[in-house]
């Protein structure tokens, strides 16, 4: 299934992008190298990222966004949609 | 080969044997033995993961516009469902009309030919697809130091 991740990130203080940024971005990449997300965005001004996820489930987005170093120090939070195909296109076939 | 179904430039007689020899010399798959001994270099030495599978359809020798025609109101219909089924992931035309070109969210190449092979136009003979497992760009993973997999 598809689950598109809105994640809102905390503004960092120049410290905690240093602390966080080099392992977060590694980590980041390995999800997509893992098959498990499918694009990624930055949000505007930095206001976070959009992934579009492929997992088998909504909990399985969840750990995998909450492991990162970010999501570990609460600094990024994410809000998770299942998504699928637009089924009113379906009207159309009737 | 290139059909024009909705359009008005639909080939006869002459053209249309000249098309479909043109078309032939473009879309003919390259020979078995060629594509054997093609290079597959495994750079980072990781096991790509199977993500989705690019389904390149083109129309068969035997196509023509008369005979595709018929066929289009099911094909589209048949092809709508199979997006909503999750299957289909992103749909394109080929703009010179040659055929289509869909991302699939499968990842078993025997399961997108039995789906891709139930269509229409498949049943019939007229579009066949080509078909390539795509997985994660794995050289980005040189970036990172990730350790293989």
């Amino acid at each position: 299934m598809k689950v598109m991740a809105i994640g809102t990130l905390k503004p960092l203080t120049p410290e905690q992008r240093t602390m966080y940024l080099p392992k977060e971005v590694p980590a980041t990449l390995q999800i997509y190298l893992d098959g498990k997300m499918e694009q990624f965005w930055l949000r505007d001004k930095e206001a976070g990222v959009i992934f579009l996820m492929t997992v088998d489930s909504v909990e399985e987005a969840d750990t995998i966004l909450k492991a990162l170093p970010l999501g570990r120090a609460n600094l990024l939070t994410f809000e998770l949609m299942p998504i699928g195909p637009l089924s009113p296109l379906g009207m159309l076939i009737k | 080969m290139k059909l024009t179904i909705a359009g008005k430039g639909i080939k006869t007689g002459r053209s249309t044997a000249f098309a479909v020899l043109i078309g032939l010399c473009v879309t003919l798959p390259p020979a078995r033995a060629l594509a054997a001994e093609q290079v597959r270099l495994n750079v980072t030495g990781k096991t790509v993961p199977t993500t989705k599978i690019l389904a390149v359809g083109s129309w068969t020798p035997k196509a023509t516009a008369d005979g595709v025609r018929p066929v289009l109101p099911a094909e589209v219909r048949d092809t709508v469902r199979l997006y909503l089924d999750g299957v289909i992931d992103q749909w394109f035309i080929q703009q010179d009309n040659s055929g289509v070109v869909f991302l699939l969210n499968v990842t078993e190449t025997d399961k997108a030919r039995a789906l891709l092979e139930k269509l229409p136009l498949g049943q019939a003979g007229l579009m066949e697809f080509q078909l390539t497992q795509l997985g994660p760009v794995s050289p980005l993973a040189s970036l990172i130091g990730a350790p293989a997999k």
